[in-house]
């Protein structure tokens, strides 16, 4: 054989091992190829604001429009909240058709977060997910992040990521300012060894505010929790080293995984599995609590009693990592890694443990209906593939994780209002490692800095579709009751058809008080056919008013 | 084309096609999803909370998924011996190498119509059929690779495949 056939053969054997190679790789299972564009955009501050009667700036302190504190005439409002404990469950209000055409709707407040996802490996990386749309547009990665074995308790903090790692080691990331690369090289205010817990006490971290200031709060140990301060002005960093206060829930071994009711001030913690049963502490008087005292504390579901333990004390009947909802109710079933809460379609998710099934619950089936219908099971394993870790982005979407291998999956139903339509999972990056991770990584359970919250005009009773509408009425319900001020928040509003551009956020001033409407007639929602509003609260300063929120009405009057 | 080069060539695609089958065997036997991938899922039930019917009661047959941080647990990789505990006991009640209980299937008295239900050599499973393990009495396992790396696996999701076959998923983390 001379060199010319020689070479021929290897060229022609390296080519079909070549293409045989490629083919093997790109083996598909099922589904659509392709990433899936478009989603709701304009959720990184981008929002322009357009000219108008409204404030269009970012000073906050600005009064807005021309909109007095009357009522203009042909205004005058329809049917107002039900100021007891209803539950916006039926959002179709009813209301008298000859004082007004159009329609009133409630609902609770959405969370507006900021469409951050976080994975934490068991290879000491954290990568930092920036999201446009249903695609990772962005990402950063720290590394060094060590200490025991086992996984990472994360907490998406107003500035950034608190990671907390067995023994208590604590880590702090500020996205924008922290520089990439070994953390421990970076010094104090972002690498800490807490003192006390034991070598392989899982130490579980959250985020709070009390009293106007931020702090971290973890649990460790036998019932052992602590309290951190954090800095009251972005990026808010933790101040390591300094411990505000300490408390004592009991004597059952937690910090595995945990769960803080914002509002309530509550934390929870439980060890793996719930192995131990569940403790609780009052944040505010740093004393234990029953977590029995929880929204859902004496609920009991006829149909789904394996996945409603909730917060009762049952040992090793609990969810591998326990979450709770943004009421406050205690998420722990038999069997589950984790549940996760999504705010849009108030919706819980489940993911079993290691067996690739993910249950999607309407919320009230873990709370409050007994005899529960409405919800589905899918069977993730049968694309092999399998969801652990879950958070939510608090606007539809869900994130889930992928153990072992590393697969960051952007989750939604693909109808809010009918499960049965089924669900998308998109595979939106890799981790390159095991996330070995709990519950929170997208900010889904912190308190609540900024909503924005869509009303679907058709879904009121007495709306068309065809008259435009004269304007839109927005009132609010204060858990305080009537009379309370609209202080510190600002309002903004835009109204569009769905499909269409979705245009500028307008703010609103001179807001009125709890349970009274205040009319708003801004360029995009006065005069026009919409079908869509769009009202975002965002909180000023260091108060918690928007967390006194419970519920918004808006009202087309047409 | 030449005499000189289509023959070589064709030498060369025949050679080529022969190392095929070895080429993709060097392939990962995992599935990575791939980014961009998007999956679609109807529910597989409505109203009820599992895809298939859980149940606690040992059944004759027990068909085994056993997942090592994610991915199923292979021979060549790690190997690992699986160590079944009960509850309490301090020592396991069973030591197996994942490569012998692999083949459980074919030396555990399994008859055809049971073997029949593996759908094929699948990475990470296998079937028992001698009884040697209930699982309902495992309390946790213990899997230790060839490296000594050690995971755990505490509870496992149990459903009933067939009426006389119970699959469990092991979960190793």
């Amino acid at each position: 054989m001379n060199l010319k056939s020689f070479l021929s053969i290897v060229f022609a054997m390296a080519c079909v091992i070549a293409v045989a190679f490629s083919s093997c790789t790109s083996t598909e299972f099922g589904g659509k190829s392709g990433p899936k564009k478009g989603g709701k955009g304009g959720k990184d501050g981008t929002d322009k604001t357009e000219g108008g009667t409204a404030e269009t700036g970012e000073d906050d302190t600005d009064e807005g429009g021309e909109e007095g504190t009357e009522t203009p005439p042909g205004f005058e409002p329809g049917t107002l909240f039900d100021t007891g404990d209803k539950e916006p469950e039926d959002p179709i209000r009813e209301f008298d058709a000859e004082k007004f055409a159009g329609g009133i709707l409630v609902k609770l407040l959405e969370p507006d977060q900021k469409n951050q996802i976080w994975g934490v490996t068991t290879k000491g990386e954290a990568t930092y997910m920036r999201l446009e749309g249903d695609e990772v547009k962005d990402t950063k990665k720290w590394t060094g992040i060590t200490g025991g074995g086992g996984g990472a308790r994360t907490y998406v903090t107003e500035g950034g990521i608190v990671i907390s790692k067995t023994g208590g080691h604590l880590y702090w990331i500020d996205p924008d300012s922290t520089p990439q690369g070994d953390l421990k090289k970076l010094g104090a205010k972002h690498y800490f060894k807490l003192n006390g817990p034991d070598g392989d006490d899982r130490v579980c971290v959250v985020s709070y505010k009390r009293d106007k200031k931020r702090f971290l709060g973890m649990g460790y140990g036998k019932g052992k929790f602590v309290e951190i301060p954090m800095d009251n002005s972005a990026p808010f960093a933790p101040q390591f080293g300094t411990i505000s206060r300490e408390g004592s829930a009991g004597t059952k071994q937690w910090g595995y995984s945990c769960f803080v009711d914002q509002d309530r001030l509550i934390y929870y913690s439980q060890w793996v599995n719930m192995s131990e049963g569940i403790l609780a502490i009052d944040i505010d008087t740093m004393k234990a609590k029953s977590p029995t005292s929880a929204p859902n504390g004496s609920f009991t579901s006829t149909n789904l009693a394996k996945e409603t333990v909730g917060p009762k004390d049952e040992p090793g009947k609990g969810s591998y990592a326990v979450t709770g909802d943004r009421d406050g109710n205690i998420l722990n079933g038999t069997g589950i890694y984790t549940y996760g809460f999504e705010a849009r379609s108030k919706t819980i998710w489940a993911a079993g443990q290691g067996n690739g099934l993910l249950a999607i619950y309407p919320a009230k089936c873990l709370s409050k209906e007994a005899n529960c219908t409405g919800f589905g099971s899918f069977n993730m394993n049968k694309l092999n593939i399998n969801v652990g870790p879950m958070s939510g982005l608090g606007d539809g979407r869900m994130i889930g994780m992928f153990r072992g291998v590393g697969t960051v999956f952007l989750m939604k139903l693909k109808d809010d209002k009918d499960l049965s339509k089924g669900i998308d999972a998109t595979a939106i990056h890799n981790l390159e490692g095991d996330p070995y991770m709990y519950t929170d990584f997208t900010g889904a359970t912190l308190y609540m800095t900024k909503s924005e919250t869509t009303f679907e005009l058709s879904d009121m009773e007495g709306y068309s579709s065809k008259k435009e509408n004269r304007g839109i009425g927005f009132t609010w319900l204060d858990k305080k009751g009537k009379g309370q001020e609209f202080e510190d928040i600002k309002l903004e509003v835009r109204c569009y058809k769905k499909g269409e551009s979705e245009g500028s956020y307008e703010k609103w001033t001179k807001v009125k008080d709890s349970t009274e409407q205040t009319v708003i007639l801004t360029s995009s929602c006065k005069d026009k056919k919409f079908d869509q509003v769009d009202v975002r609260l965002t909180q000023l300063g260091d108060n918690d008013t928007l967390m006194q929120i419970t519920k918004i009405q808006v009202t087309a009057y047409q | 084309m030449k005499k000189t080069v289509f023959i070589p060539i064709t030498i060369g695609i025949l050679a080529g096609m022969w190392f095929l089958p070895f080429s993709c065997a060097r392939e990962p036997k995992f599935y990575l999803p791939k980014v961009g991938q998007r999956y679609s899922f109807l529910p597989v039930q409505m109203n009820n909370s599992n895809p298939e019917k859980y149940v606690h009661e040992d059944l004759p047959a027990l068909h085994i998924t056993v997942r090592w941080g994610g991915r199923a647990v292979d021979k060549e990789n790690g190997n690992p011996t699986l160590n079944f505990y009960k509850k309490d006991q301090t020592s396991p009640f069973y030591s197996v190498p994942w490569a012998e209980l692999e083949t459980a299937y074919k030396t555990s008295g399994c008859s055809n119509d049971q073997i029949e239900t593996l759908d094929g050599p699948m990475p990470g499973v296998t079937l028992i059929c001698d009884g040697r393990i209930k699982i309902s009495e495992v309390a946790q396992v213990e899997a230790v690779s060839d490296n000594g790396e050690k995971k755990y696996g505490y509870e496992f999701s149990t459903y009933k495949r067939s009426d006389d076959i119970l699959a469990a998923i092991i979960q190793l983390y």
